[in-house]
């Protein structure tokens, strides 16, 4: 059951088409999987590499292990041609408003893969230089885990973003709605980039310098 | 331990400038000579030139803050002569209750320009008649402090969401330097003393090169009575507009990165061209800063070594040798022989799988795709054999300190030596493809021309200074490992251009494999860790049922290892230059203050000095020719 929500002032870019569906029928169906199949299987990545596991997506990208096997060899070094940024790599607090530009910038629709541990949740460095979780900064669809990521772990990431690609309807407003950032310069609520941001694991004790 | 007999050259020092030189100190076998903060440069100037002396490479500037408040802080040259190969380290004691200043160096060394910013980065110390004195690896508008300051906190003083919304929120101008011209239009939000830099441009240096075209010409811009814009925004030379007043000839400021494919990371390059011809070159770093040195304050040895995976993550092996080489050199360990031998290995595997990453990816910019495919397909051979060994393939943590984490599985070696027989065929194909090529040519000859004595006074370090014709290899110079006793040549280039920098990396990978050949010959069989059960962790089953491995497991779990009273500054020779760890402890089990010294941090300040007056093409394969690692450059 997809219903269309109706056209609201917070999103403003709700039923620009006019369509109201209140269930999907054959037709809907099967644009939406058009759509959907297409999208997925040519995925345009943005590589946002930044530390380590660059070089494990330059791996994926290289001859072994062959990117392009799911439509993904036209790598876009340019956000307004791509669909998924893959933030490859630590994210410090100087990088924070370059991706969130990068972000800006990329036309929908668009995913986002958070790509090893640092990108994912700061990783190792709970420090004063990191961001903790690139989703403090940017919305994320799929996290790869690993420090770095071995190919086939970001394999499988993609592989869950073609899958949750698949399950998307043209017909919902809301999955293309930019996430902005408010006049305070923040998407969340602080309340929830502090809670998204706290240590965990070893790393709530190690803050003794001797 | 070692000898404790002083450098001579104190001595000496003391019969030039008497009471200016505090005291003298040995400790793990290096001398410290302390000297007082008004006579620095001039002693420093004097053991540069003196004939006696000729400290000609500055390895290293930073600086120690101890955990006791009360002791001031201390500014750290590391100093190395070329000819005599000695090493000395001069210290300069701060007090904290005074104004941290001193004399800056860059007229004596043009490589001490960014070390002495990011000290002054990093601690807030000033560096009087220093250039360009600015935040290098935070943010210019950065309020939170000096972090590798021991009253800054790990996590900084500010909240995690607070941290965000500034990054986020701020001017993203504001963020970059003012060295910068696009900066003109963030002008009016900038703060107060910002904007009184901006409006008055330092004086050009005596000697140095003749002043630039382009000038910030922050109040002309916009549009006069009628409409027309008066001026022009980006700054016009008087000159020029002179000569040919009805010709546009503004100079074009070019940003690239921080994101950017040929820029080999997160690098930014801020570029002003005269048509295509770069005129000047302002390299942006810190972009990948993560805090490491901080971090490694808050870790024993042990766990420092995953840190040093992450900084230099291209030859993560040759980091942990290297912070386990100079851990053990502090607490006086002497490890095994057949340790010794698999960390020359280590060492030189990942030479080779850097070296790779580097042909491949500079091949991609100057547009020969093929060799980025067939050096992958190497390094992904090599990556099953690190992946056999240490279960990892990039992030390794290899050592331990006093061993290795496993020793080689069966059958390792042969595989290994099948790899090194087999490998130097690909680099005969890949030479085929480009040694001769006229594209290659073209694009490397005479490109990013360094000479060998400028070389050394931007105390580049590695292939770049080795292409400039000085033969300055550590494991030659200060032999560590065994590794004099190894047959291996080191080469040298003879015109300092892109193209020898691509000679020395190919052949430095033959020698590489020369050496692990020997070294899996006389790979001795014994134990890989040394027995002293309060370095070296019990084996998991011993562990388990033994009681008394058991303490000493859970002493070292969660104490760690302590290391006497001293401090060591030990290098060893990366795929990238001279990689320096600095150790400095208090006797606990974690550093006071773990310093890297940087080679591709040094490397890359002399690309402006590299680039300027080449095309802007020229710009990304010179630039590719540093082989910069930014988790090394910004750490």
């Amino acid at each position: 059951m997809v219903v269309m929500p109706e056209p609201s002032e917070a999103t403003g870019r709700g039923g620009r088409s006019g369509l109201v569906v209140s269930s999907p029928n054959w037709l809907t169906t099967r644009l939406d999987y058009l759509v959907n199949w297409s999208r997925a299987n040519s995925l345009w990545p943005m590589a946002f590499g930044t530390a380590c596991c660059a070089i494990e997506f330059m791996a994926t990208a290289a001859s072994r292990f062959d990117l392009s096997r799911f439509g993904m060899e036209r790598m876009a070094f340019s956000p307004r041609q791509a669909d998924v940024l893959i933030c490859a790599g630590r994210l410090p607090f100087k990088l924070a408003p370059v991706i969130r530009t990068v972000w800006d910038q990329m036309t929908q629709p668009k995913w986002c893969i958070s790509m090893g541990a640092c990108a994912s949740s700061g990783g190792i460095f709970d420090n004063y230089a990191m961001v903790q979780g690139i989703d403090t900064v940017v919305p994320v669809d799929v996290y790869v885990p690993g420090c770095p990521p071995r190919p086939e772990g970001l394999l499988y990431g993609i592989l869950l973003l073609q899958k949750k690609i698949k399950g998307e309807t043209v017909f919902d407003p809301a999955l293309r709605v930019e996430k902005l950032t408010d006049s305070r310069g923040l998407f969340l609520e602080p309340g929830i980039v502090d809670e998204l941001s706290e240590p965990f694991g070893n790393s709530v004790h190690q803050t003794r310098s001797a | 331990m070692t000898d404790d007999s002083p450098n001579p050259s104190v001595g000496a020092l003391r019969v030039q400038f008497g009471a200016a030189v505090r005291r003298a100190a040995v400790t793990c076998g290096e001398t410290i000579v302390y000297v007082a903060r008004e006579r620095a440069r001039d002693i420093l100037a004097w053991l540069k030139d003196a004939p006696t002396e000729r400290y000609d490479y500055l390895a290293d500037v930073t600086a120690v803050e101890y955990r006791d408040r009360e002791r001031p802080i201390e500014l750290v040259y590391q100093l190395w002569s070329l000819d005599r190969k000695e090493l000395l380290r001069v210290k300069v004691e701060l007090p904290q209750d005074e104004p941290l200043e001193v004399d800056s160096v860059v007229d004596l060394w043009q490589g001490a320009n960014w070390l002495e910013r990011e000290v002054y980065d990093m601690f807030g110390i000033t560096f009087r008649g220093h250039p360009d004195l600015r935040r290098i690896l935070m943010w210019e508008t950065y309020s939170e402090g000096h972090p590798l300051r021991k009253d800054f906190p790990l996590r900084g003083r500010f909240s995690r969401s607070e941290q965000v919304r500034q990054a986020l929120s701020g001017e993203l101008d504001a963020h970059y330097s003012m060295e910068e011209l696009s900066i003109a239009d963030a002008y009016t939000t900038l703060p107060a003393d910002m904007r009184e830099r901006l409006r008055g441009r330092p004086a050009a240096q005596p000697g140095s090169a003749p002043p630039r075209t382009v000038a910030f010409d922050l109040f002309t811009p916009g549009p006069d009575a009628a409409g027309r814009a008066t001026g022009v925004p980006l700054g016009v030379s008087a000159a020029l507009e002179d000569a040919e007043p009805a010709l546009r000839t503004d100079h074009m400021l070019l940003n690239v990165g921080p994101q950017h494919p040929a820029t080999h990371g997160v690098l930014r390059l801020v570029v002003e061209l005269d048509g295509e011809v770069v005129v000047r070159v302002i390299p942006h770093i810190g972009y990948l800063h993560s805090g490491f040195e901080k971090l490694g304050e808050y870790r024993h040895y042990n766990q420092i070594i995953t840190l040093t995976d992450r900084t230099d993550y291209l030859s993560a092996m040759s980091n942990n040798v290297a912070l386990a080489l100079a851990a053990e050199k502090l607490m006086g360990i002497t490890i095994t022989e057949r340790c010794v031998v698999l960390r020359v290995i280590a060492c030189e595997m990942s030479r080779i799988v850097s070296h790779l990453v580097w042909a491949g990816t500079t091949a991609i910019d100057i547009g020969a795709f093929t060799v980025f495919l067939w050096m992958f397909q190497e390094r992904e051979r090599i990556y099953n054999l690190v992946e056999a060994w240490t279960g990892a393939r990039l992030t390794t943590s290899l050592t331990r300190v006093g061993g290795l984490m496993a020793d080689i599985p069966e059958g390792w070696a042969e595989e290994l030596r099948r790899w090194c027989q087999r490998f130097p065929k690909t680099l005969d194909e890949v030479e085929t493809m480009l040694s001769r090529n006229g594209i290659w040519l073209g694009r490397t000859q005479d490109v990013g021309v360094i000479s060998g004595a400028e070389a050394i006074n931007y105390s580049l370090s590695g292939p770049m200074l080795r292409a400039s014709g000085v033969a300055y290899d550590v494991r030659k110079d200060r032999p560590y490992l065994g590794y004099e006793s190894y047959d291996f040549d080191v080469p040298v280039g003879e015109h300092g251009d892109v193209y020898d920098r691509y000679l020395v990396r190919m052949e430095e990978m033959r020698q590489s494999a020369r050496i692990i050949l020997q070294a899996l010959d006389r790979l001795p069989d014994g134990p890989i860790n040394v027995s002293d059960p309060r370095v070296v962790l019990p084996p998991k089953s011993r562990a388990m049922a033994d009681m008394e491995a058991m303490i000493f497991h859970f002493k070292q779990v969660m104490e760690g290892v302590p290391a006497p009273v001293g401090e060591t500054y030990f290098a060893v020779e990366n795929p990238r230059g001279e990689l320096g760890t600095y150790l400095v402890s208090d006797g606990t089990a974690k550093p006071v203050r773990w310093r890297i010294r940087p080679p591709s941090f040094i490397n890359l300040a002399a690309l402006p000095r590299m680039a300027e007056g080449h095309l802007l093409s020229d710009l990304i394969a010179i630039n590719a020719s540093v082989d910069v690692v930014m988790g090394e450059v910004d750490r």
